[in-house]
């Protein structure tokens, strides 16, 4: 290959790549944008406009535009860029792509985490309990994972260990709700297992928020690291990278971004899976790149899943998760078929 | 009770009577001799839920399953319609009576339950005079809807709206207010977002008190606690009326009826006062 025809071709992935981010950038605008304008009410861009030209509109409109659909928006926004983050991370890290939060049980350990602060009194007394339980439970959830099926464990391990540990986990969920007194246990459990974004205020934004993006920030310093880890642990390792910090800063960005986002959401599976496999092909399969990519896929896919929970369902509102494992099921089947072939 | 002690003891009238459901519970405290009630629910004696609970305190208690109500060696069981189906089937297959009690939403099924579980005991003049009572006392605390007239909100943990057609409904009803839940067409326990609460915007939010187990994390509180609820609450009326008022149909609703007139009537003195000044200006 010569060397022009070298640099031609880095040219044209970079200009894919700019392609590919602008379109993603664009997504993420337009699915927040949608997420304010549609609801179960009236209020849409008409009130939107209003609002805008005179911040002193009709207060049922303002209220809905900024209390109830604003922060529900920001939340889908972090809820989702935290999944796709943290599943490109989990999927360069343990380079096996059905790596996910969801699948490997940080979700339903971060559940379990923010369920037993709630359901012991603790986040009654001060209201950090919350997304710090969940953020305990997703740093649990990492490490026994890591001990179960770490980077030599497999695919199949991986999944196995997964399943037993997401099962386990809600177990422990139900056991609790219904050991506590509550007369809506069924209910919570659900959420807990579903994950929902309706009704959410800025109070539960400036609860997860900070922690949310303090992982971002572990997470998305990981990308050379995960470059070089593509090429083994050993070549890494020659390379100077510290496999220990990669793993220290792993492991605590995923449970910051992850257990602080479940707490507030519930759990949401398959968006961490789905979104870097969508993207891997467009960014020549670096983790690096997919890192970001991923982050504003899985915002973007997140957002779209949120709207559409609002318009499918006329009466009560379908849970998000039941929508994204709608659609991430099946996906996930198609994977197991194609990797079918490593598990021997 | 002296009457129902005085009245002839029918041989077929029930000696050992097991009530499975809260509502169910209420009745029994309610209607029969203490020494003829075998055991009550668990949730009876719970005083956030149960009108009756100062009666059910030295009762046995049972959650409501098979095994545990044989115990009992019940000559009747007592269980609402909204029971767990598999259980009323199975007793009555072992040969035990069952008196499914329909959940009471109107006056008039408040008024048969006492008088279906009355006679079924035996106790037919108790059940008499506890609907005298009540209709007195019902009668005495209602108004008609006064003028100008609040729309109110039946509105619940979890986004529940409660229709006319619901216990809530008729003691809202009972105090004169108009129900959200008719001017959007809805009937029963609706599902209603918040944002369309906002939109509405009703003069007065009914909700419950938060007495069971209450978190204020919990999710199910999560429209109660939202911001842009208390904004709207800012100038208007948010009614809490105890959760055992809302729990079963029985004659305690007049308490709830109480309250809320109250507060009606309160809310459209001030309305006038309001207008009164506005004409002034």
């Amino acid at each position: 290959m010569s060397i022009s025809s070298a640099e031609h071709r880095g040219a044209e992935h970079g200009h894919r790549q700019s392609i590919l981010f602008g379109v993603l950038i664009f997504g993420v605008l337009a699915a927040f944008l949608v997420s304010l304008l549609v609801g179960p009410s009236k209020v849409g861009w008409t009130e939107l406009i209003a609002l805008l030209a005179d911040p002193d509109v009709a207060p049922a409109a303002k209220q809905i535009l900024i209390e109830i659909r604003t922060p529900r928006a920001l939340l889908g926004f972090l809820v989702g860029g935290s999944l796709g983050l943290a599943g490109a991370a989990l999927q360069g890290y343990l380079r096996n792509p059905l790596a996910e939060p969801g699948l490997i049980g940080v979700s339903a350990s971060a559940s379990l985490g923010a369920v037993l602060t709630l359901h012991t009194g603790l986040a009654g007394l001060f209201a950090l309990a919350l997304p710090l339980g969940g953020i305990a439970g997703a740093i649990l959830a990492v490490f026994v994972m890591q001990a179960l099926a770490g980077a030599a464990g497999g695919t199949l391990r991986l999944i196995l260990a997964g399943i037993a540990l997401s099962s386990f986990a809600s177990a422990l969920t139900s056991l609790a709700l219904n050991l506590a007194p509550d007369p809506f246990a069924a209910m919570e459990m659900m959420f807990w297992m579903m994950g929902s974004l309706s009704d959410r205020s800025f109070e539960h934004l400036e609860l997860a928020g900070p922690f949310i993006l303090c992982g971002w920030a572990l997470l998305s310093v990981l990308g050379r690291s995960l470059d070089a880890l593509t090429l083994g642990e050993d070549t890494a390792r020659t390379l100077g990278i510290d496999l220990n910090w990669v793993r220290s800063t792993l492991v605590l960005g995923v449970a910051l971004s992850i257990g602080a986002a479940t707490a507030v959401a519930g759990s949401i599976s398959f968006v961490g899976l789905v979104v870097p496999h969508l993207l891997r092909r467009f960014v020549g399969s670096r983790p690096s790149t997919l890192l970001y990519a991923s982050a504003l896929g899985g915002s973007c896919l997140t957002l779209i899943a949120d709207i559409s929970v609002r318009l499918i369902a006329p009466g009560p509102e379908l849970k998000l998760g039941v929508l994204t494992a709608m659609v991430g099921a099946p996906f996930f089947l198609l994977l197991i078929m194609q990797t079918r072939g490593d598990w021997q | 009770m002296l009457a129902a002690a005085l009245s002839p003891i029918l041989a077929a009238s029930p000696q050992r009577i097991v009530s499975i459901n809260l509502c169910t519970d209420q009745l029994l405290l309610m209607l029969a001799e203490p020494h003829k009630i075998a055991s009550v629910s668990y949730l009876a004696m719970n005083y956030a839920v149960s009108p009756a609970a100062a009666l059910a305190r030295r009762i046995p208690q049972n959650y409501g399953q098979a095994e545990e109500v044989l115990r009992f060696k019940p000559d009747l069981v007592l269980a609402s319609a909204f029971t767990v189906h598999s259980t009323n089937a199975l007793l009555r297959k072992l040969g035990i009576p069952v008196l499914e009690i329909p959940v009471a939403d109107e006056i008039e099924d408040i008024r048969n339950n006492i008088k279906s579980v009355a006679t079924a005991l035996g106790n037919s003049e108790t059940g008499a005079k506890v609907l005298e009572t009540f209709d007195r006392r019902f009668a005495k605390a209602s108004i008609s809807p006064p003028r100008p007239r609040a729309v109110a909100a039946l509105y619940r943990e979890n986004n529940i709206l409660y229709g006319s057609n619901t216990i809530a409904g008729t003691f809202a009803r009972a105090a004169g207010m108009e129900n959200l839940a008719d001017q959007l067409g809805l009937t029963g326990f609706s599902d209603l977002p918040l944002e369309i609460l906002i939109e509405q915007r009703p003069d007065f939010v009914i909700a419950g008190i938060r007495s069971l187990h209450a978190q204020r994390g919990l999710l199910a509180y999560r429209n109660l606690h939202h911001p842009a609820l208390a904004r709207l609450l800012e100038n208007r009326s948010l009614v809490r009326i105890p959760d055992r008022l809302w729990a079963c149909g029985g004659p305690e609703i007049v308490d709830a009826v109480r309250i809320l007139a109250a507060a009606h009537l309160k809310w459209r003195n001030q309305k006038i006062a309001e207008r009164d000044v506005d004409k002034q200006r």
